[in-house]
């Protein structure tokens, strides 16, 4: 992380930035040049944001989205340590399944999505599956990758004390593994929250995504937009103290 | 030594798939949720030879090629910049970083409206998503190279194109690849994604295609072949690292 | 001696008193679990006034309403065990999963014909009917869809070539046609009359000018194979309560476009205009007869849906009319 946040110049050159970007979307907005609706004035997105946050509608879909997104972590977290600290304690294991867990890692789950559709139906499970399923992956081989840098003198401490199965779980490995699986979490949650609300604009019945498509259908544009901004600010939210944790937690590993 | 996992992992995979054949066989579970393993291979044969798997797979690799390439290029490039012009690096790092936690696949009607119902879209859309985590690593890549490193070019009066090449993105090459994994990541995350929700062509709308016909086994075989398009990109990309990186 | 058996007196008074308050099973309502498409559509509102009027109550039925996208995921509702009844299903897709094993049965025809579809251009379009649509580009909303099969028919009978392709939702080919990157843009009521009734939008065409249409069921309602089985009195109950929904739509017109109106949060005036220009009809949503099968499977075949059209026996084991309303 670059220092001096306080810095005159680019605080300058952020003013300037949003400035010039505000500008050019008004001038757009009313020149009209794309069609009208699609880049609604300032004013109108201003209005819209204060009858959304002003919304039940608006807290519901929240509330849906943050409880298919938390409970889809929360798993992922959970299944995602599990399969990480085995596939790194057991060295043969974790190589043989490495490829395929990579290979599953890259994909992206919302093709899995009809899957899991059939298997748990329509509903808010569906969702929260699909997060699960997105998330395991970077924390999985975050801890796989941890696992693997946990200090060989540490390990060799903990068996010559003749340490349980949990034990070592416990006392050597979560410690050393936090870093990681902060790391990890992060990256989870960001594709988690895509994987959410992917499935949510293509079948659902309550949430952001549902919500957003719903506002689009009936082409309420900068209610749209509104939404978008507020979404996009809780993510960037969640997100920054997510990070803020990490360094706190974890002031070594945190620039990886 | 290495062959040892492998075979094992093919071996657990193997059992795997008999395991499922004869499970859904018996009618323990229904053949509408996992079908029969030799029918998704028949399935694959069938969209192969009637095309559509052929349009799909080089609609979705010309999407995310199109779109990993650009938000490369793009990502380093202004990476370097905002290393080299310091005011710029301080004044939008945590924008970009901002960018990357926010959920842009929200926006696609918008994209759609302003670049129509096109690859333009899927490829547009992909690069914005890809872009930061590639800027946001060049820039780390290239702060974190060694002064010694630096100052040794310096020291060889290297203009700034030759220090760039020769000293500063090789050390920072392993920082920038990671960003580059990362962004290709999300790329293909949104390529596919777009192409499941807008039909549009790709694999990603061949998995919607079949699911909307109930054709089971055809929509596993689009999984499958998304599975196998995505382990490939990683594979050219560690390939091209390995060529790009001197160690 | 005593004690004990007025105790026991007791006790049996107050088990059969405990078992009288119970609800007993003939007089509770039974629990129905309703998938629906295209919530707001003027024919998804049948099963809406069925339950608002009480046609269900009257069966003693109790109907859960999900409203789905359309497409293939009102089926799957039923397919996941989600649901007991799909209804607005389009039939070349019931007859997919039917054929590939799916545990559905179609109990009536839920809406014969394509009336309530309609093509349009921007008012400054020279386009001025589907004559001039040659070579230009025609909207429908995806692969397989009923827009998509009564384009083709449109352009068929009005024996012109334009370039149909997919435009995705009606708010998205709205756009699209305003920007210009399309030239005819799909609709269905109350969708987009608003901006023909301020004469922004011309309607070129509509599902009534492919009249082999309308002898063609293009919707079904289906319900879960189990639930026929094991309850065939349960379902006969419960299209007859559907079939009294629509019946009071019909004899109600004028509240029921009101609410219908509401519904859409569109102005009375254009839930009016709709219902009076697309839906006078009532016989397009008889459940039965079925019509046009031979031609839903010849089009099932063409979008891949089936890879063969299907058999007597297969048909007679799909399709079983329950209620047969006199």
């Amino acid at each position: 992380m670059i220092a001096a946040r306080l810095d005159p110049r680019a605080q300058f050159i952020r003013l300037g930035t949003v400035v010039a970007l505000l500008a050019a979307w008004e001038a757009l907005a009313r020149a009209r040049i794309l069609y009208a609706d699609v880049v609604p004035t300032l004013e109108a997105i201003a209005v819209a944001l204060v009858r959304l946050v002003a919304s039940a509608e608006f807290y519901h879909s929240l509330a849906i989205t943050a409880l298919e997104v938390g409970a889809g972590i929360v798993i992922a977290a959970a299944t995602g340590v599990a399969a990480g600290i085995l596939f790194g304690a057991r060295r043969f294991l974790g190589r043989a399944v490495e490829p395929y867990v990579v290979a599953l890692a890259t994909t992206p789950k919302i093709i899995f999505l009809p899957i899991v559709m059939l298997m748990v139906g329509i509903g808010v499970e569906s969702k929260t599956a699909l997060g699960a399923l997105s998330g395991f992956f970077p924390i999985a081989i975050s801890t796989m990758a941890g696992m693997r840098e946990v200090r060989r003198v540490h390990i060799q401490v903990g068996r010559s004390f003749n340490c349980s199965a949990a034990q070592m779980v416990r006392l050597i490995y979560l410690p050393a593994l936090v870093g990681p699986i902060l790391t990890g979490l992060r990256l989870g949650l960001g594709v988690t929250l895509i994987g959410v609300l992917l499935a949510e604009i293509k079948i659902a019945k309550a949430g952001l995504g549902f919500l957003a498509q719903d506002l689009y259908s009936r082409f309420q544009i900068p209610d749209l937009y509104a939404l978008l901004i507020v979404v996009f600010v809780i993510a960037v939210l969640i997100n920054e103290a997510m990070t803020a944790a990490g360094r706190r937690l974890d002031p070594a590993g945190a620039r990886r | 030594m290495r062959a040892g996992p492998a075979a094992a992992g093919l071996a657990g995979l193997a059992v795997l798939l008999a395991a499922t054949e004869g499970v859904v066989a018996a009618g323990w579970v229904s053949a509408l949720v996992v079908p029969l393993p030799t029918d998704v291979a028949v399935a694959t044969v069938e969209l192969m030879t009637s095309g559509q798997l052929g349009d799909a797979l080089a609609t979705t690799l010309y999407e995310a090629a199109a779109a990993s390439f650009a938000a490369s290029v793009l990502g380093i490039a202004a990476g370097y910049a905002l290393f080299r012009y310091t005011a710029l690096g301080r004044a939008y790092e945590s924008w970009f970083a901002a960018l990357f936690a926010a959920p842009i696949v929200l926006l696609y009607p918008l994209f759609l409206v302003v670049f129509g119902r096109s690859a333009t879209t899927i490829i547009v859309m992909g690069v914005v998503t890809g872009v930061a985590p590639i800027i946001l690593n060049t820039l780390r890549g290239l702060v974190e190279v060694p002064r010694r490193l630096v100052d040794v070019g310096r020291a060889a009066n290297c203009s700034p194109a030759q220090l760039f090449w020769k000293v500063q993105f090789p050390a920072a090459a392993p920082t920038v690849f990671t960003g580059i994994r990362l962004g290709i990541i999300y790329t293909l995350v949104n390529v596919i994604g777009i192409e499941f929700l807008i039909n549009f062509g790709g694999l990603g709308n061949l998995v919607s295609a079949t699911y909307d016909r109930f054709d089971v086994p055809g929509m596993y075989a689009a999984i499958l072949f998304i599975v196998l398009l995505s382990a490939l990109f990683f594979v050219a990309l560690g390939a091209v690292e390995t060529r790009i990186r001197p160690t | 001696m005593m004690r004990s058996t007025r105790r026991a007196f007791l006790t049996g008074v107050g088990t059969i008193g405990a078992a009288a308050a119970l609800p007993r099973r003939a007089f509770a309502a039974d629990k129905l679990k309703v998938a629906i498409g295209q919530k707001g559509v003027w024919d998804s509102m049948i099963t809406v006034f069925g339950v608002e009027q009480g046609t269900f109550k009257a069966e003693n039925i109790d109907v859960d309403i999900t409203w789905t996208r359309g497409g293939s995921e009102t089926l799957q509702t039923v397919i996941t065990k989600s649901c007991d009844f799909a209804l607005t299903n389009g039939t070349t897709g019931v007859m997919a999963a039917f054929v590939k094993g799916a545990p559905v049965r179609i109990v009536g025809a839920e809406a014969n014909g394509a009336n309530d579809l309609f093509w349009y251009v921007k008012a400054d379009s020279p386009i001025k009917s589907m004559a001039d649509a040659n070579g230009k580009t025609m909207g429908f909303s995806r692969p397989g869809s009923s827009s998509n099969t009564t384009a083709q028919a449109i352009a068929d009978a009005a024996k012109v070539k334009p370039k149909i392709v997919p435009t995705g939702g009606m708010a998205e080919t709205r756009t699209q046609v305003m920007s210009g990157q399309i030239d005819i843009g799909w609709s269905a009521p109350p969708g987009n009359l608003d901006l023909v009734q301020k004469g922004e939008l011309r309607i070129i065409a509509t599902g009534a000018d492919a009249p082999e249409l309308r002898q063609q069921t293009v919707r079904v309602n289906v319900v879960s194979a189990e639930l026929l089985k094991e309850n065939r009195k349960l379902v006969e109950r419960f299209m007859r309560g559907y079939v009294k929904g629509l019946d009071w739509m019909y004899a109600n017109l004028d509240k029921a476009i009101a609410r219908y109106a509401v519904e859409n949060k569109v102005d009375p005036k254009i839930a009016e205009l709709a219902v009076h220009k697309f839906y006078m009809d009532k016989k397009a949503f008889a459940i039965s007869p079925l019509l046009g099968l031979d031609r839903s499977m010849t089009e099932a075949v063409e979008s891949k849906h089936l890879a063969k059209p299907l058999t007597e026996a297969q048909l007679k084991e799909l399709i079983d009319i329950v209620y047969k309303p006199a």
